[in-house]
């Protein structure tokens, strides 16, 4: 065998060996997808038997609610505590992947810090995470910043050259200057890097300004003591609301500015704490006359002026008036000149008085909407109620079909005798509006009020109102 | 006019149509079909459930119906996850029993119901850590340490927390 037959002999090798080699190739790729494959089965496998276990012993389970169910449980569970929702992402994978990919679920945005329980917690990139995971929806801001604020020095010079990265773009100046950082002192570097995250977070909610448009309900809750309008300046962050064009729910608490405009606004409440200004929540001193406002819920103070404005709200549908123990002052107009108040609101058909109502019995209320009257009395003591007047209600409207269903509502948490004059205003009411349902149904409770204002009609052929007495009832129903 | 319903496990039970209405299907199948003794198969709910569901509609049986046209009132549910003292009471079941009528509830369409359900869940989850809520309602950590740390990382707002 000469060299060329040797070196022809070796290639030939060669070639078997290559050959052999590319057969391993092919068996160990053909080895590897069948182990995948049964990596995949035996995961399968895996995630059924940890729901089985789970579920095991319970027939009807947590498991056992569909997505959509559990997705209302959870906006329930966030809604006023929107940080824990971190809590439930750590519960099991089925939770933590719904949470992750439920868009509605981020659109709510709650900036509520208190020192030093969330000193460390980054506010600005927990707001990042919901603004990301809520897509292009609406969102519903909470911004209560009552635990932290006080007089006691602002935002150092370090903290307001961070926040001006995020909003410092001219057209948002009223931003900056509601976030009050033209005064700028030195205190406690901690606490200034802690409330730096939180302005830095109401900043990025705002998204330089762009991001206004997304509100879509607004609650906001200030510090409420120690503080005048013209520090706290929350109408200069107001004053950047127009472009807010889907805000139409605001909640305020402890604000007492008065040049808060929100031109497309459907519901407005203004709340206050017990330690607040009593003026905080006086409708008389905001500008808030929007036209588009359907429901309205404050805090009457102690002024009568304060009620005057209700007759601007036209369209107002729903009324909820807290508190309204209105004791007339030395420097009041005579209650005869008060008795000439008469308001006038065509479209209410609820209305809400929670608290002592003596003043009430000076408005002439002419409500031709009206169905539904709701007294509450607050549990506070310092709400304690006298029901001696009843509400007038006056019908000048002319004739118009009555809408087919009236309710009438006397809520009746404690069963004292104060609430034996609510119901008899309510019944009274319902008296003058009987021919508008053929049953009324009253709780057992009120059957002796009853009796005494229907003892008039007895004889008359006109009236054939039914009335019937529910033992379990708590509640005074047409 | 009486209205028969027949359960999944096929009692019957006979009640007045003003209540048979609280629920939106049995509504809607009451105004397709018009006036007819037929009774109403019910195959998702079982006789126990019914009943207590029946007894939650009877007792709302003069509540306004929810019209689901109010622009906000999607936002007005969320505020609050306060139940009358009366709903309280009547949701006062084992946790089966509260599942249940939460599933029927959903496939009856009686909106008030769900939600009384719904925030009795949301209540019980309230201020419990992910721990607590795996043995209340027996859920198995099914997470990986992998899977664990992914989601840390993913949500690192809170990392400091």
């Amino acid at each position: 065998m000469d060299l060329e037959q040797l070196l022809q002999a070796s290639e030939k090798a060669g070639d078997c060996a290559g050959g052999r080699r590319m057969d391993d190739l092919d068996h160990c790729d053909r080895e590897i997808t069948r182990l995948k494959g049964l990596l995949a089965h035996y995961q399968l496998c895996r995630e059924t038997i940890l729901t089985a276990q789970s579920t095991r012993g319970s027939p009807s389970s947590v498991h056992t609610l569909p997505d959509e169910i559990l997705l209302i449980i959870f906006e329930y569970r966030v809604w006023w505590d929107h940080p824990s929702i971190l809590d439930l992402l750590f519960v099991c994978r089925r939770w933590s992947k719904l949470i992750s990919h439920s868009s509605i679920l981020w659109t709510r945005i709650q900036i509520k810090p208190r020192f030093p329980h969330t000193e460390c917690f980054n506010w600005a990139t927990y707001v990042g995470t919901c603004l990301s995971r809520s897509s292009d929806l609406p969102l519903h801001v909470c911004i209560d910043l009552s635990y932290i604020w006080s007089r006691e020095g602002f935002f150092s010079e370090t903290i307001a050259k961070a926040v001006l990265e995020y909003v410092d773009q001219g057209r948002h100046k009223e931003v900056i200057r509601g976030l009050n950082f033209a005064n700028l002192r030195l205190p406690s570097a901690r606490y200034d890097r802690f409330r730096g995250r939180v302005i830095i977070a109401i900043a990025r909610a705002t998204g330089h300004g762009a991001l206004l448009r997304r509100w879509k309900s607004l609650y906001l809750k200030l510090p409420t003591r120690g503080f005048t309008t013209e520090e706290w300046t929350w109408d200069k962050l107001a004053g950047t609301a127009e472009g807010m064009e889907s805000l139409t729910i605001v909640n305020m608490a402890g604000v007492n500015s008065n040049t808060v405009s929100f031109p497309h606004l459907r519901h407005l409440s203004l709340l206050k704490d017990d330690d607040a200004h009593p003026d905080i929540g006086d409708i008389s001193s905001l500008d808030i006359y929007e036209p588009s406002l359907l429901h309205l819920e404050y805090q009457v103070t102690a002024h009568w002026d304060n009620l005057k404005p209700l007759a601007n709200f036209a369209h107002l549908e729903t009324l909820r008036l807290h508190r309204p123990d209105i004791r007339l002052p030395p420097f009041s107009p005579e209650p005869k000149h008060l008795a000439k108040l008469s308001i006038r609101l065509p479209n209410l058909h609820t209305l809400v008085l929670s608290g002592t109502l003596s003043a009430i019995s000076f408005i002439v209320w002419d409500l031709p909407a009206l169905n539904r009257l709701e007294f509450i009395r607050h549990s506070a003591p310092q709400f304690e109620v006298e029901l001696g007047p009843i509400p007038k209600l006056i019908d000048t409207s002319a004739p118009r079909v009555r809408p087919r269903q009236v309710q009438w509502t006397v809520a009746q948490p404690f069963r004292h005798t104060w609430c034996q004059v609510a119901i008899t205003a309510a019944l009274d009411n319902i008296v003058q509006h009987y021919h508008a349902a053929d049953v009324i149904i009253v709780a057992e409770f009120a059957q002796a009020a009853v009796e005494s204002l229907l003892a008039g009609f007895r004889d008359d052929p006109q009236f054939t109102t039914q009335f019937v007495f529910k033992s379990d009832s708590d509640e005074i129903s047409v | 006019m009486p209205v028969l319903l027949v359960t999944s496990d096929n009692e019957q039970f006979r009640v007045e149509k003003v209540v048979a209405q609280r629920s939106v299907l049995i509504k809607n199948m009451l105004e397709d079909v018009g006036e007819s003794d037929q009774p109403i198969p019910l195959p998702n709910v079982t006789a126990p459930v019914l009943k207590k569901v029946l007894e939650y509609c009877d007792h709302h049986q003069t509540d306004p119906l929810p019209t689901g046209d109010e622009p906000s009132a999607d936002e007005s549910r969320k505020r609050t996850t306060d139940i009358s003292e009366w709903d309280q009471k009547f949701i006062t079941v084992d946790q089966e029993m509260l599942f249940e009528i939460i599933l029927a509830a959903n496939y009856l369409d009686i909106k008030p119901l769900l939600d009384v359900g719904c925030k009795t869940v949301a209540n019980m989850i309230k201020g419990k850590s992910p721990e607590e809520i795996r043995k209340l309602f027996n859920i198995v950590n099914d997470f990986t340490p992998e899977e664990e740390a992914q989601i840390k990382k993913e949500n690192e707002w809170a990392e400091d927390r």
